[in-house]
C-alpha cells in the first residue's frame, strides 16, 4: 500500500513536470505524449499489480513485481527522462547557433 | 492590397527540381518578396532562388530531419529583426510545388482584410477526396490529438501552407526544428489568443511531392515521434 501511495505521488510530481515542460515548449507534442503514455503505464501498474501477472502470463514467464526492481525501473525512467531534456536542451542551442549564424550571413551580405 | 508588404517563406532542402518554378508562380501572382529559407542542402537550391531574385537564407547544415520546423523558424526570425515596420503579411508555401500559387494569395488576402492573425490553407475542407487515404487517416488522429492537447479544432494539423498576421509574427517564435513545428504553432496562437482561420486549399500532388514524402514513411515517422522520438535530427 506505501509503495503504492509513493509510486502514485512520483507519478503525479513527474507528469505535472511533463506537462509544465510541454506549457513551456521545451517538450515537443509527441513527445509529450510518450512520457504521458509512459507514466500512466506506470501508475496503472502500481495500481493494478495483476496487470504484470496478466502480462507475465500472456508471455508465459512466471515472476512476480519485486519491490526493489520497481524502484530501480521508475528511477531509470525518470533518469532517461532528465537525460532527454538536456539533450533536447544541447539540440535547441545548437540550431539556434546555426540559424542566427544564417541570419546574420545574409545581413552582412547585404550590406 | 498591400501585396507589397506580403513576404512568402520558402523551407527547403534539396529542391532543385521545383524551387524555380514555385518562385516563378509566385511572381506571377504579384508575390515580389520571396525569403527561401535552405535547410543546408547538398544541392543547386540556394543558387536557383538566387537566379530568380528571392532573398536567400542557408543554414550551414540541414537542422530539421523529417520536417521544415528549422527553416520556417529562421525564416520567421530574419523578417521580424530586419522587415518587421514593413510587413503586413507571411505566409509559409512548400518548396516541393503541391501549394497553388493562387492559394498562397488567397491566404495572403485573408491576412491583408484583417480576417484573421493565422490562417491555415486546408487541403481537406472541400478537397478530402484528393488527399490519399494513409494520409487522409494519418492527419486525422493529428487533428484529433491537437483538438485535445492543444484546444484548437482543425481539419488539417499538418498543412504548410500558413499565413500570419504582422500580430502573428510577432508572438511566433519556434523552437521545434522538424514536423511538430506545425503542432507549436497552433500552441502557440491558442496562448497567445490569435484569430484562427481555415480556407480550403487545393493540394497538387505530382509524382515528384509524393515522392518527397511517402505516405508509409510519414505515417511511420509520427509513430516513431510518439513512440521513441526523433533519433536523427
Amino acid at each position: 500500500m506505501i509503495l503504492k501511495i509513493l509510486i502514485s505521488v512520483f507519478t503525479v510530481i513527474v507528469l505535472s513536470q511533463v506537462y509544465s515542460n510541454f506549457r513551456q515548449r521545451k517538450l515537443n507534442f509527441f513527445w509529450f505524449i510518450f512520457w504521458c503514455s509512459v507514466w500512466i503505464s506506470v501508475e496503472a501498474v502500481a495500481l493494478y499489480p495483476k496487470l504484470t501477472v496478466s502480462f507475465a502470463k500472456l508471455l508465459n514467464i512466471e515472476f512476480g513485481i519485486n519491490a526493489v526492481v520497481s524502484f530501480s525501473v521508475i528511477t531509470l525512467f525518470y533518469l532517461v527522462f532528465y537525460l532527454y531534456l538536456k539533450i533536447e536542451e544541447q539540440k535547441r542551442k545548437m540550431s539556434e547557433y546555426i540559424r542566427k549564424q544564417a541570419i546574420r550571413e545574409n545581413i552582412k551580405q547585404n550590406k | 492590397m498591400e501585396l507589397s508588404k506580403t513576404w512568402v517563406i520558402i523551407p527547403a532542402y534539396n529542391e532543385e527540381t521545383t524551387i524555380g518554378q514555385v518562385i516563378d508562380g509566385l511572381l506571377k501572382e504579384g508575390l515580389a518578396n520571396i525569403l527561401v529559407v535552405d535547410d543546408g542542402s547538398a544541392d543547386r537550391t540556394a543558387e536557383i532562388a538566387r537566379q530568380k531574385s528571392a532573398t536567400v537564407i542557408s543554414h550551414l547544415v540541414n537542422l530539421g530531419t523529417g520536417g521544415a520546423g528549422a527553416a520556417t523558424a529562421t525564416g520567421l526570425d530574419f523578417l521580424r529583426d530586419t522587415q518587421l515596420s514593413n510587413i503586413s503579411a507571411v505566409i509559409t508555401c512548400d518548396a516541393d510545388g503541391q501549394h497553388s500559387a493562387a492559394d498562397v494569395r488567397s491566404a495572403a488576402e485573408v491576412i491583408l482584410n484583417k480576417e484573421a492573425d493565422l490562417v491555415i490553407g486546408s487541403r481537406i475542407l472541400e478537397n478530402k477526396q484528393q488527399m490519399p487515404f494513409v494520409r487522409l487517416v494519418g492527419n486525422l488522429l493529428l487533428n484529433i490529438l491537437t483538438r485535445f492537447f492543444v484546444g484548437i479544432k482543425t481539419s488539417d494539423s499538418q498543412s504548410g501552407l500558413r499565413a500570419l498576421s504582422k500580430k502573428a509574427l510577432t508572438v511566433m517564435q519556434l523552437r521545434s526544428n522538424g514536423v511538430e513545428f506545425l503542432t507549436e504553432m497552433f500552441q502557440i496562437a491558442k496562448q497567445e489568443r490569435l484569430i484562427y482561420k481555415e480556407i480550403p486549399i487545393q493540394t497538387i500532388y505530382t509524382d515528384y511531392s509524393l515522392t518527397k514524402v511517402r505516405d508509409l514513411t510519414y505515417v511511420l515517422n509520427v509513430i516513431r515521434f510518439m513512440i521513441v522520438g526523433r533519433s536523427t535530427s
